[in-house]
């Protein structure tokens, strides 16, 4: 016993380590088998029994693979030493099952190797990685059924997959593994890319549950096609961060093209109605005004006159009244000033197909029609002469009328059909009619329609017609009640045919 | 009051009223209506009216409706427009169909009275020389036919013997014939005499 004092102090030491190590090992929230070189459970810690369902002192004296479904994967514990076994599935007292992770360390002791099996149940992730399995399966075999162009993007590598019919929109011959940079930002077009960006971004950060936008696609033969995107992220990490993503490209060119003329139309429209607007609303508003101000001015002359009877009498009298009939010229002179600026620009004419105005106002006002069962019925003289005008501005005036029409049938029970009727008129006319089943013009504006600032309308402000009128009118053409009874109301205009 | 009527049709009250009492400076009778179906139903203010001063927007019938119709009865007046708007076309073709003038409200009184003024004389002219074709056509409906033969070859300058051997009748007769044509028609010459029966002509009588 030459190293006796050594020995104690060896044992002392050892005593320290080993009631450490037991509170750790009583402590951690991970459940811990220890293991001898047989396979028995030595130990396990609260967390292991908590997991495995058992009492602690059931499990010790346990062959370690009784936990095991598959006890195989134990072979060779000692003799092969691993960091890590095989995850696999494990049970517990009740039959019930678990899968998991075992990391494994090893230990030398006097009374031979432990090994300590640090057990993870990873059932929950693993059910997610499953799910996420099924979903994207889903969500492929959804794209594909529709038949668009796939891409599947993995965001830290940046590498991007994509389907042969997305490489054949793009023009790519081979399968060259790509970036996906290559495709976006680079191949969208400047003008689309801010857009873009901002619904992949707002996917990306989870703001939006998937990214779709529409932007031109450079091709490889550059030219750009109109394209529609649906993209979205199939996984992220446990941060949150996006780390795959998948979806789809469309190619919708002519689609776009086709919907994009329409809201080009449809906004010349309004801006066209809202310029006509402004124009007519001072040209309404100088009408109003001119009548009091000729009244004003003669009047005054007429006074003025009348003094002269007087003689010397009605002197101090004349210059005022000379004065207020100046002024009213001047007042005259302003409101004109101001039409002439609503006015700028002017007509802006060329040769216009009546029948094709027509067309179009039907398929612009269509939804509003079906939105109150109105039927449009067509009756359009072919050939008919080509009008020289403002295209813009007869737009305005049928889509009032048809929309006044249309309004005029609300309450109607009966069949709400809409004609349109265009027609060769007289003296190198072309006439349009414009036909409802409403029940007649109401009282209050019977006796003038055009009348500026007179409606029945609730929101209206009563220039509608007016305007139609004063655009007509400046085409050379009329605009005119042709016949309002209780059955129905024709409002007709004509213009000046090229040919006439 | 006597004299050449002016008629104004203005859908404004007060327009209507001051242009009324405005004209009357002038000292000429004035019809006011406050709509074109008005005028067109009074039949004596139409066949008196020297000047017509018309609104060209109004509700029901406009002034260049009204314009249209007369025309289309072949009556004939001079027409003064005035307008609140600046219905160009529409303006441009009353002119083209003869409208005597166009004015923007508010004008120069002076202006509108000036242009009455003138129309009136246009149309008392008008109604002379009218009245005086009517005349000349009364006068010669009096010719009988063999007079108005002879007149036809007094026109055309032929010596009476021409015409006498023309309608087989004598030189005398013809004569005779000449004699009562001139006293007929009351002319002093047979350069007046052709005149008057171009001026007929011209109006497309017979």
């Amino acid at each position: 016993m030459e190293d006796c004092d050594d020995s104690i102090a060896c044992d002392a030491l050892r005593l320290d380590c080993e009631v450490c190590y037991r509170a750790v090992f009583e402590a951690v929230p991970e459940p811990v088998l220890l293991v001898d070189g047989q396979g028995w459970i030595v130990d396990a810690n609260p967390a292991a029994a908590h997991l495995y369902h058992r009492p602690r002192e059931a499990m010790r004296g346990q062959i370690v693979g009784s936990l095991f479904v598959d006890p195989s994967v134990l072979e060779g514990l000692f003799e092969n030493r691993r960091g890590q076994l095989p995850a696999g599935i494990h049970l517990r007292q009740d039959g019930t099952r678990f899968f998991a992770e075992v990391s494994v360390s090893y230990i030398q002791q006097r009374g031979g190797s432990l090994a300590i099996l640090l057990v993870r149940d990873v059932t929950a992730a693993r059910e997610a990685v499953i799910r996420l399995e099924e979903a994207e399966e889903r969500w492929r075999f959804a794209l594909e059924g529709a038949g668009d162009a796939l891409w599947d993007w993995a965001l830290d590598s940046g590498e991007i997959k994509v389907s042969g019919s997305f490489r054949a929109i793009i023009g790519w011959p081979d399968e060259r593994p790509l970036q996906g940079n290559e495709i976006w930002p680079e191949r969208v077009h400047r003008d689309d890319l801010r857009m873009a960006i901002a619904a992949f971004s707002a996917h990306l950060a989870d703001a939006r549950p998937i990214t779709e936008v529409e932007f031109r696609l450079r091709l490889e033969d550059g030219s750009y096609r109109w394209v529609a995107l649906r993209g979205k992220v199939m996984q992220r990490d446990a941060g949150g961060r996006p780390l795959r993503m998948i979806g789809t490209v469309r190619d919708v060119h002519e689609h776009y093209l086709i919907e994009e003329r329409e809201k080009r139309q449809q906004q010349e429209l309004e801006r066209a109605g809202r310029l006509i607007h402004v124009g007519e609303m001072a040209s309404a508003l100088a009408h109003e005004l001119n009548q009091p101000l000729t009244a004003l001015r003669n009047f005054s002359a007429v006074a003025l006159r009348r003094l002269e009877e007087l003689g010397a009498a009605g002197e101090r009298i004349r210059e005022p009244l000379k004065m207020i009939a100046e002024q009213s010229l001047r007042a005259g002179e302003i409101v004109h000033r101001v039409r002439g600026l609503a006015r700028k620009g002017g007509l802006v004419t060329a040769p216009v197909a009546l029948n094709e105005v027509v067309r179009d106002i039907v398929r612009f006002t269509e939804f509003e029609a079906r939105a109150h069962a109105v039927q449009f019925v067509l009756d359009l003289a072919e050939p008919l002469p080509a009008v020289q005008a403002d295209q813009g501005q007869l737009e305005q005036v049928l889509s009032n009328l048809v929309k006044n029409g249309i309004d005029a049938m609300r309450a109607v029970p009966g069949e709400r059909i809409l004609q349109i009727l265009t027609r060769p008129g007289l003296d190198g006319m072309v006439e349009v009619a414009v036909t409802d089943r409403g029940e007649g013009l109401a009282e209050a504006v019977r006796s003038d329609p055009f009348a500026p600032f007179v409606t029945t309308k609730p929101d209206g402000v009563g220039l509608g017609l007016a305007i139609c009128r004063t655009i007509i009118e400046n085409h050379g053409g009329r605009l005119w009640v042709e016949n309002s009874t209780v059955r129905g109301t024709t409002f007709c205009l004509c213009i000046p045919s090229l040919a006439g | 009051m006597k004299g050449p009527l002016v008629c104004v049709v203005d859908d404004d009250d007060a327009v209507r009223l001051s242009i009324g009492l405005l004209v009357e400076t002038l000292g000429l009778p004035v019809r006011c209506f406050s709509g074109a179906l008005d005028l067109m139903a009074d039949g004596e203010a139409l066949q008196n009216a020297h000047c017509l001063v018309l609104d060209v927007r109004m509700p029901g019938l406009s002034g260049v409706g009204l314009q249209e119709r007369l025309i289309r009865l072949g009556y004939s007046v001079p027409i003064i427009f005035v307008s609140a708007h600046g219905d160009v076309p529409m303006v441009a073709r009353a002119m083209r169909d003869g409208a005597f003038d166009f004015l923007q409200k508010p004008f120069n009184e002076q202006v509108l009275l000036d242009r009455v003024h003138d129309a009136v004389l246009l149309a008392a002219r008008r109604r002379e020389e009218a009245e005086r074709l009517t005349e000349i056509q009364r006068r010669l409906d009096g010719l009988t036919a063999r007079e108005r033969e002879v007149m036809e070859g007094m026109v055309a300058g032929r010596l009476n013997k021409q015409i006498a051997d023309g309608l087989g009748i004598s030189m005398k007769t013809v004569e005779q014939h000449r004699a009562k044509v001139m006293e007929k028609l009351q002319v002093e010459s047979l350069a007046e005499l052709v005149r008057i029966v171009i001026l007929s002509e011209r109006k497309g009588l017979p």
